[in-house]
């Protein structure tokens, strides 16, 4: 009997082991299946922090109107024929225009931006014939409004002028001189820095003319009218 | 026995040898007033005094610093060996260049067509005389002065130069046609009786014009006679017809 009892116990004992085996089997069976479930989760979804908020983007509308046509160009040549001014004209829906100005070196074929000036409907650049400085280191510009003229003039360089301006406004800088004139047209150069300038009188008569020092910023009242 | 004269000398006061003075330099200044007066009475006038001679021959001067209306001038660099005579492909037709006083512009025609037009400056200081010319001589560059005081000038290298002249304005009167790199006021009125133009347009118009360019110096001559310049106060142009006013 007490042999009988023995065998039972051992076989209760063998049977015990087996089952804790395959217990511990399946469980590190399901704790694999679980860490490569995971593994592939994180793999082909794409990884969001759970803990940095998202930041908010805001979508607004631009507000420059696109352009209307295709842009024009104007090119003018230097006296000398070394070099080419670019004008680029872009029209806005609303009429308004931005003028680009560009130097071409003829010789190296490199161009570089020098301008942008941006005007309103009514308003219009040109180039005049008399642009160019006779040694290509200036050019004078023209801005027309309802048949009145404003001269800038900037460095074909594209460089600011000595207080950092990037035009200087010929009209606005004579008018600051109160020579009792009024100026009636900028006509070209008298020589690589001096523009000439003509007046009128407040009668409406022909005044002096004057040179204008686009290196010194000085106005000079001349005995010759030009 | 010779008795000895007294040496006698007379007397002469100050005022003597202030009178004296005063004579001489009275007759002087006639005889300087009166020569100057003859000269210019008997001279006619010369648009450039350098370019008033009838032998000329090209002068590139590349280091030489020129003055016009008192400002200091750097002229371009000219490179002759560098340059070759341009010579185009002609066209049919007479070659006929007007200068517009009254516009300032200059007009380049071959037959019924036009080669160029362009705005020139003419003359300020003396003005550029109306009439038929011939250009006589062609130079790929000269120097030019001339002028007094304040409008005195002085440009070496002038570029692509056409001397005009006919009956009545003779070659050394120095008239002609060419570049100008010292200003760029065209338009205008800004010569001393010359016809300016930017140098690119002086460039066109000299390989354009006859004589045909031979040399950076090159004459006219009876088997290649200069172009025809009408210089008119006014022109007027309707179609192929061209009517200039003297």
């Amino acid at each position: 009997m007490e042999q009988h009892g023995n065998v039972s116990n051992n076989m209760l004992s063998k049977r015990l082991i087996y089952l804790v085996e395959v217990d511990i089997l399946v469980f590190l069976l399901l704790v694999s299946g679980i860490g490569v479930g995971v593994a592939l989760w994180e793999n082909y979804h794409p990884h969001i922090s759970r803990t940095a908020a998202l930041p908010t983007v805001q979508i607004t509308t631009p507000l420059i109107t696109p352009p209307v046509k295709d842009p024009e160009m104007t090119t003018w040549l230097s006296s000398d024929g070394k070099a080419e001014l670019q004008m680029q004209t872009v029209f806005y829906r609303d009429d308004s225009k931005t003028y680009r100005f560009y130097v071409r070196d003829i010789a190296t074929d490199k161009k570089k931006e020098i301008f942008t000036n941006a005007v309103i409907s009514s308003k219009t650049m040109e180039i005049p014939f008399n642009s160019w400085s006779p040694d290509n280191s200036y050019i004078f510009l023209e801005e027309i409004r309802d048949g009145s003229k404003r001269y800038l003039v900037v460095k074909s360089s594209g460089e600011p002028f000595a207080q950092g301006e990037q035009s200087l406004d010929v009209l606005v800088l004579f008018n600051k001189q109160n020579t009792g004139y009024t100026l009636n047209e900028v006509t070209g150069w008298a020589d690589p820095t001096l523009l000439i300038l003509t007046t009128k009188t407040p009668k409406g008569e022909e005044g002096p003319s004057y040179w204008f020092d686009v290196s010194g910023g000085e106005f000079i009242q001349l005995s010759t009218r030009f | 026995m010779m008795v000895p004269l007294p040496n006698k000398k007379p007397q002469r006061d100050t005022g003597f040898y202030i009178k004296r003075s005063f004579l001489a330099l009275f007759v002087g200044l006639f005889f300087f007033f009166a020569t100057s007066f003859v000269i210019q009475q008997t001279q006619s006038f010369c648009a450039n005094s350098i370019s008033c001679i009838k032998d000329l021959s090209v002068n590139v001067e590349n280091n030489a610093v020129g003055v016009f209306e008192g400002q200091k001038v750097v002229p371009p660099k000219i490179t002759l060996s560098q340059e070759k005579p341009s010579v185009k492909p002609e066209r049919a037709g007479e070659k006929h260049i007007y200068v517009d006083l009254s516009s300032q512009t200059l007009y380049a025609f071959q037959g019924d067509s036009l080669v160029l037009k362009t705005l020139i400056s003419s003359g300020k200081w003396h003005p550029t005389p109306t009439g038929d010319y011939h250009i006589w001589i062609k130079l790929r560059a000269t120097r030019m002065s001339g002028g007094t005081g304040a409008d005195a000038y002085d440009l070496p290298n002038v570029p692509y130069t056409m001397f005009f002249y006919n009956d009545e304005v003779g070659k050394d009167a120095g008239f002609s046609l060419h570049g100008a790199y010292w200003h760029n006021n065209f338009g205008h009125p800004m010569s001393h009786g010359c016809v300016n133009m930017r140098i690119i347009d002086a460039q066109a118009l000299y390989n354009w014009a006859d004589p045909p360019t031979t040399d950076y110096t090159t004459y006219a001559t009876d088997t290649h006679p200069g172009t025809l310049v009408s210089v008119c106060s006014k022109i007027t142009i309707n179609g192929t017809t061209r009517e200039c006013i003297e």
